[in-house]
């Protein structure tokens, strides 16, 4: 490598990294070495022996299993029509669904308060067509949250899932109709498993993004239905309690390295074969 | 001839519900700003403008938490913007050893817990005593948004012909030159994408936020929060569909000036 | 001293050498071929010589200018990148006047310029055009202007034709030697395909993995390769392998190993072939003459086979022989009428069209 490309890299990679390394790592070693010393490993067993505290992890592992899944389900055909359609409303589609991404998770649980909340919406209908006689408890449960946390993160499944299949070449799709399959048998063997890497990339995301969600759970579930980022909040605003907020912290942040870790180990095999999703070269 | 390549109907009626679920909500928000009573009712009996009014004459001084998050957002974004090329360049014009690790730390913000790292930055500032609680929130999102922006533009840049470059200085023109002139203009549309997405990050992040706010220092999220927290009338709804138009008239803008298939890049 | 003087000319990627001790010298004018497969360096070198890569070693002189420590955009070096790359958001004017800005030139003066070249590449009408608006053949006419326009000391092209169908790639044949002759602008071309490096070169440098092969003039590396490895790179297909029998009035007897004897004229034999040695004989399938059912008056070089493959190629017909030596024979005939598959048939070799190589 010449002088000059060194200088280069070096010269350009300098600022970003001056930035992450003060701003970002620094801090989040420092904290951790600092609190560790001061109180050593007592809050992280507390957190790892206590049932109460084990609940909320497992209560956030399944409703970020249950949003991902969900995500999936509806945001799969979404992305296919969004990247097949010739529809002159492909556009607007598209806006719909960015758009979501840019009005803020607090004004998007707002909106989910109006409807779900025991004056709200549904209820006004369900009781307006006498299907129920008392108000249905849904705010501050776990279907508000589903519906909330799916509500903002849908659209990350769709846009990663719809760059792939737009990018699929389309001649492997009639290649696979003139070698005799049909329009299902094509989706199911051909553009399906080529559709994977964006499959994989937009469940790890929307994961990642829901059990770290604060804003949703909070909004929503409330004091009722405590996910690990309140109970972090609720350690640092209510009781007083940095150092076990720092146990859960960092706790939570081992869960997602460890998480990301394994969803790339695992899912190499299959990035590697089918590529960016068929890119083209 | 039958197109083979047109959605069928299972994939017409998902996607159908899908797109009314992304939208009811805010449709509703937009209802219940002009909603006469606290609660809203369906269908509306009638119209009114008195949460708009309540914006402005609210204890809880929506408008400037509105200009802190705007200039939080801005300064942020204008910071990592330059921050973000650079690193970009460094890391798509040059193939090295080490390349793959750079760009992954580049983007390792992502990665981190918002909450883990507003406590953390918590805890810092605590121990510095004396910043303030802009320059503290600003920290906050200059680091978070930064992947936002490396994203988009790597994205673009991967395909980016850096021929271009040379031939540029085959030329006479200088690295300068050749930056601002040709570089710059055809990767702008992922700078742009990514500085929209990172801006609108920033604007609407609200943990770490709410967990370095000061005490006269809130950002409109927190300011929308606390307010949702105690009182339940819809000068929130009325905010937030202010927020709603003007986001959908940035996409709007967006849309016309760089195209929407940046957003299914990265 | 020559125009442009490239002397022990070394890059090293990591390990691997890319190019190895490479001596280049150029006249004033002069257009030279760097002809070879990819990976042989040959690109290496020229963007070497335009200052995108840092030589390992050895010095690159322009009238008489060291190079080495130069930036490309102080070295007024034009070149013409295979993908043309044009900058896609400018006009074809604004792309021809770019290097032209960069000289901080008068505008008037750049207008005229410009409206010059476009003149000379035929491009009138089109200055208003983006790049992707152009066809293939347009496209290379705007970059072959921007780089010329700069009148670049040494202009450098980058497989100039491959990306153009056969009707044009001859077209452009022409009117790149033209513009090179008329505004006697030094050039080097890198190719892989030795009939352009042949109908446009003065002077061609035949590589293999960062080495220099040959160097000739076109006449004589196109018909004297200067070993087997060449010869098969430059057409000559045919290889047959026997033991020199005797040398008499500059000719060579060769005892083919299947089929006997063989004349060669040995106009490129090695000065050192002696009797008793090894040697391989090689013709281009061109150049192998089928011979009709009637034997003629010539007595040497004639030999009969089997026909095993007749594959028509439109302007020509490749013909396959089995069994008139031990390897397979290729034949090409304008329009072949003889024997198909499985019939016998006698082909002349001609011995002033073959070469003799110690194998």
């Amino acid at each position: 490598m010449s002088q000059r490309k060194k200088l280069s890299i070096l010269g350009l990679s300098m600022p970003a990294s001056f930035l992450l390394v003060i701003c970002f790592v620094f801090p989040l070693g420092y904290i951790l070495v600092t609190t560790l010393a001061e109180d050593g490993p007592e809050y992280y067993i507390k957190f790892l022996t206590d049932p109460f505290y084990l609940k909320v992890l497992w209560r956030t592992v399944w409703i970020s299993l249950v949003c991902t899944g969900v995500s999936l389900l509806f945001g799969y055909p979404t992305a296919y029509f969004l990247a097949r359609t010739r529809s002159r409303m492909k556009n607007m589609l598209l806006i719909v669904t960015i758009f979501p991404f840019l009005v803020s998770a607090v004004v998007r649980a707002y909106g989910w308060q109006v409807i779900l909340g025991k004056r709200g919406i549904v209820n006004q209908f369900l009781m307006a067509v006498g299907l129920v006689h008392k108000p249905l408890v849904i705010l501050n449960t776990w279907m508000a949250v589903v519906i909330g946390m799916v509500h903002l993160l849908i659209p990350y499944m769709i846009l990663s899932i719809a760059g792939v299949i737009q990018n699929i070449d389309p001649n492997v799709e009639y290649a696979s109709y003139s070698l005799g399959c049909n329009k299902r048998e094509t989706f199911w063997k051909v553009i399906f498993p080529l559709s994977a890497p964006g499959i994989i990339s937009g469940c790890i995301l929307v994961f990642t993004l829901s059990i770290t969600s604060f804003v949703t759970p909070q909004l929503l579930g409330g004091a009722k239905f405590v996910m690990m980022s309140q109970l972090v909040d609720s350690q640092i605003n209510t009781v007083f309690n940095l150092s076990f907020a720092a146990a859960i912290s960092y706790i939570l942040l081992f869960i997602i390295l460890l998480f990301q870790f394994l969803a790339n180990w695992s899912t190499k095999g299959i990035m590697n074969r089918v590529g960016g999703g068929g890119k083209r070269a | 001839m039958r197109d083979l390549r047109k959605p069928g109907w299972v994939s017409i009626v998902l996607s159908a519900f899908t797109f009314l679920f992304l939208l009811f909500p805010l449709v509703i928000i937009i209802f219940a700003s002009f909603s006469p009573t606290q609660i809203l009712k369906f269908p509306p009996q009638s119209f009114s403008l008195q949460w708009y009014e309540n914006i402005f004459t609210s204890s809880s001084k929506f408008i400037q938490g509105l200009i802190y998050s705007l200039e939080i957002g801005a300064v942020a974004t204008v910071v990592d913007i330059a921050l973000g090329v650079m690193a970009c360049l460094a890391v798509s014009r040059y193939t090295f050893k080490g390349r793959q690790a750079l760009t992954v730390f580049f983007t390792s913000p992502m990665f981190v817990p918002s909450i883990t790292f507003g406590f953390v930055l918590l805890r810092i500032f605590t121990r510095m005593h004396g910043v303030s609680a802009f320059i503290q929130i600003l920290t906050g999102h200059v680091v978070i948004i930064l992947p936002y922006i490396i994203r988009n533009t790597l994205a673009i840049m991967s395909g980016f012909d850096w021929n271009l470059e040379d031939a540029s200085a085959s030329l006479g023109a200088d690295p300068v030159y050749t930056f601002f002139h040709v570089t710059l203009p055809l990767v702008s549309p992922g700078i742009t994408a990514g500085a929209l997405l990172a801006f609108l990050y920033s604007f609407d992040e609200a943990v770490v936020a709410r967990l370095l706010h000061g005490i006269n220092f809130n950002t409109l999220p927190v300011i929308i929060m606390n307010y949702m927290t105690f009182d339940f009338d819809p000068t929130v709804a009325a905010i937030s569909s202010i927020l709603i138009v003007a986001s959908l008239l940035l996409m709007i803008v967006v849309e016309r000036v760089i195209g929407l298939d940046v957003f299914l890049k990265s | 001293m020559s125009y442009l003087e490239i002397d022990n000319l070394t890059k090293q990627f990591g390990a691997t050498t890319a190019v190895d001790h490479f001596n280049l010298h150029v006249e004033q004018g002069e257009m030279v071929a760097l002809l070879g497969g990819s990976g042989c360096g040959k690109t290496t070198i020229l963007r070497m010589i335009a200052g995108f890569l840092e030589p390992t070693e050895g010095s690159i002189r322009i009238n008489g200018r060291t190079m080495n420590e130069i930036p490309p955009y102080k070295r007024n070096v034009a070149i013409f990148f295979q993908n043309y790359a044009l900058f896609p958001h400018l006009t074809v004017y604004n792309n021809i006047a770019y290097g032209l800005k960069q000289k901080k030139m008068p505008k008037a003066e750049i207008q005229k310029k410009v409206a010059d070249f476009v003149h000379l590449v035929r491009l009138e009408g089109l200055e208003k055009r983006y790049p992707r608006e152009l066809s293939g053949g347009q496209q290379q006419r705007v970059a072959l202007a921007r780089a010329l326009v700069m009148e670049p000391s040494v202009l450098l092209l980058d497989e100039p034709l491959s990306n153009l169908d056969a009707k044009l790639r001859i077209e452009m044949q022409v009117e790149i030697r033209q513009l090179q002759k008329k505004l006697n602008v030094t050039t080097i071309i890198v190719t892989h395909d030795q009939e352009e490096a042949v109908s446009l070169a003065d002077k061609i440098l035949v590589m293999s993995e960062g080495h220099l092969l040959q160097e000739g003039d076109p006449r004589e590396v196109f018909n004297y390769p200067a070993s087997p490895f060449l010869a098969d790179f430059m057409g000559f297909t045919n290889f047959i392998y026997g033991t020199l029998q005797e040398v008499k009035d500059g000719k060579y007897y060769i005892s083919a190993r299947k089929t006997g004897e063989m004349l060669v004229a040995g106009g490129n034999a090695p000065a050192d072939l002696k009797t008793g040695d090894s040697v391989v004989a090689a013709i281009r399938p061109g150049n192998v003459a089928g011979v009709s059912g009637r034997q003629d008056d010539r007595k040497e070089n004639i030999y009969t086979g089997r026909v095993s493959a007749v594959t028509y190629k439109g302007n020509i017909s490749q013909v396959d022989i089995l069994e008139a030596f031990d390897t397979p024979l290729h034949m090409h005939c304008a329009d072949y009428t003889g024997p198909m598959d499985g019939g016998e048939v006698t082909v002349y070799l001609p011995p002033e069209k073959l070469l003799i190589y110690k194998a």
